[in-house]
């Protein structure tokens, strides 16, 4: 039922308590002062009685420590200052022997003490009301420069008097309340002084922070000061040879005693510090363990999270400590299975494996991390390619105390890998059968052609004119045919080299280079080309690009419908390629024959009426596509056709002046009919 | 075509060719211009160097026709025989062939010899091939050896 305070609410209590009791103690002096009381204002009527201003000074004290508590720490320092000027007005009234008119101001002294003005108070209370007032005042400053130790040791010296008049009346002694002629300090005053100073002193151990280190000093101050106030006291004593030897007698008990309440109080103190010390030591320790299990959970939590990796931790020897849910879904071990197994296991039990294993550790040892990819059996002897990373752990002297293995499933991108590899190589191979069978298909097939074709000239010599006009026309035919296919071998000839020819990289002028084209090319007198741009110097290979502008001119020249029609070329440069164009004026090409053009063997006319081998285009796309440019058609099928195709460069280095004179301006290769 | 007193004996061809239609039309030619010079054939390059090597098969001085393309032994592997044997070496060949291939062109020349002709470009046959060597065995002189 009885609620345990914590000792610092116990001395707050107790300071409310104090100094509730001090204010009201003065109220009921002063009640009794204006309803004529004499029981409140002299206790007995041989003591002396509280003045007016005491019990005003005394209200106003306790009214000041309660504000103080309440908050009002502005009304606690005004008070504070109140009760200074108080004491040090009656002070010096009291010392320079003035009036100042204070005493009887508020309430005629119709009771009075013996000696001293009516209604003045005792010099000893106007110094315990300084002293007093100068705690307000210290109490209610800012926070910032409040000193709970002067309020402390001002409240221990308060005491100290207090305590010196109250043992004064005690012991009989007058003149420890009653300083020479002057007004003594009535008794409730003394009290009411101890109450005030033991509740400042239980207020500012309270309310100190970090513990009264000051309290040892303030024991010593209180007691030393009731010591000091005695021993005057007696030695003021009329009777002079008693007096003495008590004197001395309490200064030394006294002084003992104070020493003696100083170290007992300072131990005490220290001993609470240490175990206070000792629990918070502890408190600490308690914190931290709790933030590392915590972090720990959090960690296994992460680690536990990761499935996709195999996160192990081995020890310096390589064996197994613990391993993730990971390892568990990747090897098949469960929870613990594999703890002590060494890291070789993981690895085929081939010699060549197990050597990977030791050196993947040695490696790691070494050099801090090893790396590698490696084939590794689960439990139950199944096999998985893994890529797997060791790294060394090293304690803080730097010692191996063990190693982080993470180890990630690539199986399944290996053999994508290798089956990528395997496509390239098949892909490559297959590339190299169609270009030499190209190369052989065209070369052998043109050797019977040849014979062929001779064998059909000379029936054609040997029988002269002796032919029926029908064997006539027949042999004609056969001629253009034997002709044809030669055309075409050679043509499948150029198609199975083009885009693998000569990729050496010059400048080209590809001005000077259409126009050469078109010169050596076979056209009608009266068809001419014409550059509708500015033709741009580019640096790229160079066969490959005129075997497609020769194509395309000689296409445009092949399909022109006019005897004077004119070819169109130009060129528009861009940063990464040049885009070239080219126009012809005839029939065109309808949209739905655009795709089959670029085909192999494609002609759109029969070639009895158009002599070609239909690989032209064909040529030309390869050329494009394999310098890595584009080609696109551009008909209506009846206003002519224009042939786009971009041509990247190689470098994109802008030539100067000089370079663009020394760059190709002509066909290295004469061109063959 | 001066009858001049000077040593002239025929030059013989040596026609090194598997395909049977180009020997006949190297007949053909022949017949055709009136040239009498003889002419051996081989169908391919060891058969000639077999040829070459007996005395008196092939009677000097003599000239060589030589294709590429032939079995056993190819026309550019013959001629780096030939320039390789001592007694062989300075055999004058012409090189007869259906490849326009710059490569073939190239070594062919590289193994020095006095000219490359095409067969494609023959539209008369070996006409050609004849009239220009009928010019060049009367104007350039041949060792005897």
């Amino acid at each position: 039922m009885m609620t345990l305070l914590k000792p610092r609410e116990l001395l707050l209590h107790l300071a409310r308590a104090g100094a509730g009791a001090v204010m009201l103690l003065g109220l009921s002096v002063m009640v009794g002062w204006h309803l004529h009381l004499t029981a409140l204002i002299r206790v007995n009527p041989q003591f002396v009685p509280m003045k007016y201003n005491t019990a005003l000074g005394l209200f106003t004290a306790g009214a000041g420590l309660l504000a103080w508590q309440r908050r009002r720490q502005h009304l606690c320092l005004v008070l504070g200052y109140g009760l200074c000027l108080l004491g040090a007005l009656s002070l010096w009234e009291i010392q320079g022997g003035v009036d100042l008119g204070i005493d009887e101001l508020l309430m005629k002294a119709y009771i009075q003490g013996n000696g001293g003005h009516p209604g003045r108070m005792a010099p000893n209370t106007a110094v315990c009301f300084i002293l007093m007032g100068c705690m307000l005042a210290a109490m209610g400053v800012q926070r910032a420069r409040r000193s709970w130790r002067a309020v402390g040791l001002l409240a221990a010296l308060l005491t100290g008097l207090g305590m010196a008049a109250l043992s004064g009346y005690l012991f009989h002694i007058p003149a420890a309340y009653g300083w020479t002629h002057y007004t003594q300090m009535a008794v409730h005053t003394a009290a009411a002084f101890v109450v005030l100073g033991m509740s400042c002193l239980a207020l500012s151990h309270a309310e100190q922070e970090q513990g009264a280190r000051w309290g040892p000093a303030a024991i010593g101050i209180l007691s030393s000061t009731t010591t000091l106030c005695l021993w005057q006291a007696l030695r003021l004593a009329p009777n002079q040879v008693q007096a003495t030897r008590a004197a001395l007698m309490v200064l030394a008990a006294g002084m003992l005693l104070s020493l003696a309440l100083v170290a007992a109080t300072r131990a005490g103190m220290e001993a609470q510090e240490q175990s206070e010390g000792r629990a918070a030591g502890l408190r600490r320790q308690e914190f931290l363990n709790g933030e590392l299990h915590r972090s720990e959970e959090e960690l296994r939590r992460v680690l536990d999270s990761i499935r996709d990796y195999a996160i192990t931790q081995l020890d310096p020897e390589g064996r197994m400590v613990r391993g993730n849910p990971g390892f568990a879904a990747m090897t098949g071990y469960q929870e613990g299975e594999a703890v002590g197994l060494p890291s070789e296991r993981m690895y085929p039990p081939d010699q060549e494996a197990q050597q990977q294993a030791a050196e993947a550790l040695r490696e790691a040892a070494a050099q801090g991390r090893s790396e590698q990819e490696a084939w590794q059996v689960r439990k139950d002897g199944t096999r998985y390619e893994a890529n797997i990373i060791l790294t060394a752990i090293y304690d803080a002297p730097g010692r191996l105390c063990g190693y982080t293995r993470v180890a990630r499933d690539i199986t399944g991108p290996k053999q994508d890998e290798r089956r990528m590899r395997e496509l390239v190589r098949e892909l490559q191979r297959s590339n190299e059968e169609l270009a030499n069978f190209a190369y052989v298909a065209s070369h052998d097939l043109k050797s019977p052609l040849h014979a062929v074709e001779q064998l059909a000239n000379w029936i054609g010599e040997d029988l002269g004119d002796n032919l029926p006009s029908q064997t006539r026309e027949h042999m004609s035919l056969m001629r253009g045919r034997i002709a044809r296919m030669e055309h075409l071998l050679n043509d499948l000839l150029d198609y199975s080299r083009a885009g693998r020819q000569n990729q050496a990289t010059e400048l080209v002028d590809t001005g000077p280079l259409t126009r050469s084209i078109f010169d050596y090319l076979d056209h009608p007198a009266a068809v001419t080309l014409r550059l509708e741009s500015a033709m741009p110097v580019l640096r790229c290979a160079h066969v490959p690009l005129e075997t497609t502008l020769r194509n395309l001119i000689g296409n445009a020249i092949k399909h022109g419908r006019r005897p004077d029609g004119t070819i169109r070329v130009g060129a528009f440069e861009r940063e990464t390629e040049v885009e070239f164009w080219i126009s012809d004026d005839g029939p065109g090409i309808a949209h739905e024959h655009q795709e089959r053009v670029f085909g192999m063997f494609q002609t759109l006319k029969p070639r009895d009426e158009v002599e070609g081998s239909g690989m032209g285009l064909a040529i030309v796309k390869k050329c494009v596509e394999a310098a890595g440019g584009w080609i696109r058609l551009e008909s209506d099928g009846v206003h002519g056709s224009t042939f786009r195709f971009g041509w990247p460069r190689t470098k994109t280095l802008e030539p100067n002046y000089d370079e663009r004179s020394k760059a190709v301006q002509g066909s290295h290769h004469p061109v063959c009919g | 075509m001066t009858n001049e007193a000077r040593q002239y004996r025929e030059v013989t061809i040596l026609f090194v060719d598997d395909d049977d239609v180009d020997y006949l039309g190297l007949q053909r030619a022949l017949s055709a211009l009136r040239i009498l010079n003889p002419v051996v054939r081989a169908r391919d390059g060891l058969e000639a160097l077999e040829m070459l090597r007996q005395p008196g098969r092939v009677p000097r001085p003599f000239l060589v026709l030589l294709d590429i393309n032939m079995p056993r032994m190819s026309g550019l592997e013959m001629l780096a025989t030939l320039r390789n044997d001592p007694e062989l070496a300075a055999t004058v060949v012409f090189i007869l062939t259906t490849s326009k291939d710059e490569q073939d062109k190239v070594a062919a020349y590289r193994l020095n010899v006095a000219g490359y002709i095409v067969k494609n470009h023959i539209s008369a046959g070996f006409s050609e091939v004849l009239g220009m060597l009928d010019h060049y065995w009367r104007v350039v002189e041949l060792p005897n050896g």
